[in-house]
């Protein structure tokens, strides 16, 4: 996979390929997270996130780039579906989002030795917490004047879901990585 | 499976949860009392965290009201509609549980500062 950048190999065919290939990595995502939307939730601000299996997937096939591109699509796509778009909660999960992915595309170039697609999900789901938990503090919280005790229990309970939803979305990642190099296989184009 | 660096990581998020809640525990060390009032008046006024169950006289009846470490509800009462029951439990300060037909108010104070009331 050369990326996103067709002019590199001069040939207009995989350029196409890249295309159609993220547009299905940005369709898989959408499908993903509005059948996700509607399934009731312990709290409102928990969610398993399993559209980031996509992320994690685009970051092995697409690298960073075209990884960003693809959740960076997901998200806008998403939430002008189910009607979220330009809200407070927008924000948060558009720069979450981005956050999550530029990291874990940074982990998984510096570190891929290292951590595994499970651990390199924990620390996304860790990111994308941290980060909405950040620009919700610097939007919305700040005016609040909220005691540091609060944020900190805020932090808390960020921190204790991300390790489960975070493994569990790695662990996803893991087991459909092999499904999507056989289909790119047997497709062959 | 998961590498070495995978386990630390799961063990470094550990205690950083645990770290967090210790700090939250600790900044909850503000002085905290339940206030029971009958008709206006004072009658109990219970520094928490506590454990006990205790019945209170109200205007016409009584109530059975259980504080249970930083929280307190209305365990049973005389009065006709259960509203004071079905409030639940209680832990932040301001928040309260009223009886109007026995004319009790129980409510916590406390120095802890919550979200209502710092909007300037």
């Amino acid at each position: 996979m050369t990326g996103l950048q067709g002019k590199n190999t001069g040939n207009n065919n995989s350029r196409i390929k890249t295309i159609i290939e993220i547009s299905l990595m940005v369709s898989l995502g959408i499908i993903i997270q509005i059948i996700e939307a509607p399934i009731p939730r312990p709290l409102p601000w928990v969610k398993l996130g399993m559209a980031n299996v996509i992320t994690v997937l685009s970051l092995v096939f697409f690298r960073l780039r075209g990884a960003v591109l693809i959740s960076f699509l997901r998200i806008i796509l998403v939430s002008v579906l189910l009607g979220s778009f330009l809200s407070p909660g927008f924000f948060l999960s558009l720069s979450g989002g981005l956050m999550s992915t530029f990291v874990m595309g940074l982990v998984l170039i510096l570190f891929s030795r290292q951590f595994s697609l499970v651990g390199v999900s924990l620390i996304g789901a860790l990111v994308h917490n941290l980060t909405q938990l950040g620009v919700a503090y610097i939007l919305f919280l700040k005016q609040l004047h909220i005691s540091w005790d609060n944020i900190l229990y805020f932090l808390s309970l960020m921190l204790i879901w991300s390790l489960p939803t975070g493994l569990f979305v790695g662990y996803l990642a893991r087991l459909t990585l092999p499904v999507f190099i056989n289909t790119r296989k047997r497709v062959n184009w | 499976m998961l590498t070495k660096p995978d386990i630390s990581l799961i063990l470094i998020v550990v205690a950083l949860i645990l770290g967090c809640y210790f700090l939250f525990d600790l900044s909850k060390n503000i002085e905290k009392f339940v206030v029971v009032e009958v008709d206006g008046k004072t009658e109990k006024n219970i520094k928490l965290p506590q454990n006990m169950i205790f019945d209170n006289h109200g205007k016409d009846g009584w109530l059975k009201i259980e504080i249970s470490g930083r929280k307190v509800r209305v365990l049973d009462s005389s009065c006709p509609n259960k509203l004071c029951v079905n409030s639940g439990w209680i832990n932040k300060s301001g928040e309260s549980i009223i009886c109007l037909p026995n004319r009790v108010v129980i409510k916590i104070v406390g120095e802890e500062k919550e979200f209502d009331g710092i909007t300037r």
